[in-house]
């Protein structure tokens, strides 16, 4: 199995959300090596390596990004398009878990190619669930693309 | 040359230069009078002579047009009125058979040895009289509001008698005479009388045009006049042609005037006079009625004009309105989604965060807690996934509000069907008698109108909970306008008194530990409903249960407005 340095990575400006989301992952024992950004461009400086992110290992991309729709500086449905239109990128499964259900956002993430796209519950405990099926799924049902395409073509 | 171009002004040129040739006839004739000018006198070799009273008489009246023009109203009542007393002293005198002596006194001052010549004849003293009153009227009298007509009439008969008279020179026919007075009017008075005429009615309608623009509503008048006054001229001229005709004959053969008639009463010359008599009155009628009829058309046409006008305006005004409105519909629409869209974004993350903590605390803490304090966190907890269902509830209300329903036939059957899908956790483990009636198929939004299936099916089940049995009956009547959809249950139903209150936004009849929900159910029912363009309504009885009614509209109705507007403002 390949080994992953950050398993996922979460994109969260919200500081209670992601203790929140900390505590859900906690609780399904999937805290290890998880790296929170708390806006667009620190989320894309860390996936394309600039910035305080620029002696990070290239080889080793997360496995899953987490992210929030409304984000400071660049907002979610950004990120995700320049993830998905870079093939350095475009591999890495992206969730949407955000508070809205909108139309409108919904229907732009699936046109940016996301992967998932899930609505934050507000009550805790299905919450908790969610996140904790969300990371059994993804980290290990789910199986992940051959490792050493991503920065082919 | 704005100036020139200004009909108006060009009226007062013309009155002005009218003036001017009718005095510089008179001026002319009286040189001629002064001098021994025959040719003056005259006008032609042989020709009737002009008396000198005439020849003053044009000198004045053309004075008192050049003051009328020049709004110098005091100058032309004063010389108006002098005119029209010479007029009229003349005709006495003819009436009368006296004479005062004026044009001999006039005439022996002037020119001593020219033989006197025959008096002013009674037509030129007619138009004299009628010159004079045309001017002095409208300008003594202007504040009671005669306008152009007193003007034109004296205009448009001073005219006539002129033309007449100088078509009599030119015809042989002795239309320059007056009845069987022998005096003629000379040839350049019949002319200057025709100048005159033309400047009195040019004044008048200068004088109209400062009040209302467009032809004068009096036109017919002076029209429907100079053809009668022509006519007769012309009649009294023929019948003195066919007198004099007699009279010859009777010289001819040596019979008496009156057996001669009796001779020749048959031949159809005799009777022309008769006729042309008929026919000018007719005429006279035909025109004052063609001129009337003319101007009452181009009236209408341009009433016509203006109201097209002022139609085109106002459509104009409204499409411009309508696309305003439409702008701004569109602005609040993007407003409001942009405001929505943050509520569902910021207000549900605190209450998110507010149920998380809770949860923790109560776990991480909960063994150090009494009993009170752990159920106070749970209310803390129910307080907040209540806010937030009512937050979702809103913003699917809003959702409906805006959106314009998609009709096509949908079947409400297979409707009815989904919805009791998606109501099946809440049927489980109920006892219930469900009927589903005959459904017909209906023209509406599928989508939305399911919402309103399940929205009703759920207050049914919801309320049926403490019946042992639930009955809920599902089905479709013929009404006055159209099917009526309608969901019946024997639940506990409510007091008919609160009906209004029913689909108000968060109205509850119910107290919330009884029976749950946000009370935005039934608001967006009513919502879905009404952009249908249809009807909803509620009969309940207290503890006997409740029936909701619905109807879904013509697609003919509001929202095809809606969408007839939207494409005519593209």
């Amino acid at each position: 199995m390949q080994r992953y340095e950050v398993e996922i990575l979460l994109v969260e400006d919200d500081p209670n959300d992601v203790e929140l989301t900390l505590h859900a992952l906690e609780a399904g024992h999937l805290i290890n090596r998880i790296q929170v950004v708390r806006d667009g461009e620190e989320a894309l400086d860390y996936l394309f390596r600039r910035g305080t992110f620029s002696d990070r290992d290239r080889s080793c991309p997360p496995r899953l990004v987490l992210l929030d729709l409304k984000l400071p500086k660049v907002d979610g449905l950004e990120v995700l398009r320049q993830i998905k239109s870079d093939t350095r990128t475009k591999l890495i499964p992206v969730v949407i878990l955000t508070s809205s259900k909108e139309e409108r956002d919904r229907l732009n993430g699936y046109l940016y190619g996301v992967n998932s796209y899930i609505q934050k519950p507000v009550d805790f405990d299905q919450f908790r669930e969610t996140v904790r099926q969300l990371g059994l799924y993804w980290l290990l049902l789910n199986e992940p693309p051959p490792a050493g395409r991503y920065a082919a073509e | 040359m704005k100036e020139t171009r200004d009909p108006v002004a060009m009226a007062g040129w013309l009155a002005a230069g009218a003036g001017a040739a009718t005095a510089g006839l008179g001026l002319a004739v009286l040189a001629g009078w002064a001098t021994g000018n025959l040719r003056l006198i005259h006008g032609a070799p042989g020709l009737p002579a002009m008396p000198p009273v005439s020849a003053l008489a044009f000198l004045l009246s053309g004075v008192a047009l050049l003051a009328a023009t020049l709004r110098w109203n005091r100058v032309a009542l004063v010389v108006g009125l002098l005119v029209a007393a010479g007029g009229a002293v003349s005709l006495v005198e003819w009436s009368l058979g006296v004479e005062f002596g004026v044009d001999l006194t006039l005439a022996r001052r002037l020119a001593a040895e020219i033989p006197f010549p025959d008096r002013m004849p009674p037509n030129a003293a007619l138009c004299f009289l009628l010159t004079g009153i045309g001017l002095a009227l409208p300008s003594g009298f202007r504040h009671r509001g005669h306008g152009g007509l007193p003007g034109a009439l004296s205009g448009s008969m001073v005219f006539s008698l002129g033309a007449i008279a100088l078509a009599g020179y030119s015809l042989e026919l002795p239309t320059y005479g007056w009845w069987k007075v022998m005096t003629r009017m000379a040839v350049h008075g019949a002319a200057g009388f025709t100048i005159t005429g033309v400047g009195l009615v040019t004044l008048a309608w200068r004088r109209e045009q400062a009040q209302v623009a467009g032809p004068p509503r009096w036109l017919p008048l002076p029209v429907g006049l100079a053809t009668l006054t022509s006519t007769l001229c012309l009649w009294q001229a023929m019948e003195a042609a066919e007198e004099a005709h007699i009279e010859a004959h009777a010289r001819l053969v040596g019979v008496s005037v009156e057996t001669a008639r009796q001779a020749l009463l048959p031949l159809p010359e005799l009777v022309l006079p008769s006729v042309g008599l008929v026919t000018g009155l007719l005429l006279s009628a035909l025109a004052t009625a063609a001129v009337y009829l003319a101007l009452t058309a181009q009236r209408r046409a341009a009433q016509a004009e203006l109201a097209r006008a002022a139609l085109e305006r106002s459509e104009a005004d409204l499409q411009r309105v309508r696309a305003e409105l439409e702008v701004r519909v569109r602005e609040r629409t993007a407003e409001l989604e942009s405001f929505t869209y943050s509520v569902s974004h910021d207000l549900r993350a605190p209450l998110r965060h507010i149920d998380g903590y809770s949860k923790l605390l109560l776990e991480e803490a909960g063994a150090r807690l009494d009993g009170d304090s752990r159920r106070w966190l749970e209310r803390i907890r129910e307080g907040a996934q209540q806010m937030a269902s009512m937050v979702d509830d809103l913003l699917a209300l809003s959702r409906m509000g805006r959106r314009e329903p998609a009709r096509r036939l949908a079947e409400q059957r297979a409707l009815v069907e989904a919805a009791l899908r998606d109501l099946r956790h809440e049927m489980a483990d109920r006892e219930m008698d469900l009927r589903v009636g005959k459904l017909p198929p209906a023209d509406c939004d599928p989508a939305l109108v399911k919402q309103v299936w399940v929205n009703l099916l759920s207050n049914a089940l919801k309320f049926t909970r403490p019946r042992p049995r639930a009955v809920i009956e599902v089905g479709c009547e013929s009404g006055e306008r159209g099917e009526v959809f309608y969901v019946r249950d024997n639940g506990v139903g409510f007091d008919m008194k609160y009906a209004d209150k029913l689909f108000g936004v968060f109205q509850r009849l119910h107290r919330r530990e009884d029976f749950d929900g946000t009370g935005v159910g039934l608001a967006t029912v009513q919502r879905i409903i009404h952009t249908h363009g249809g009807r909803v309504w509620a009969e309940a009885e207290l503890g006997r249960g409740a029936a909701f009614f619905f109807t879904l509209g013509e697609a003919s109705s509001r929202a095809q407005e809606v969408k007839a507007a939207a494409a005519a403002g593209k």
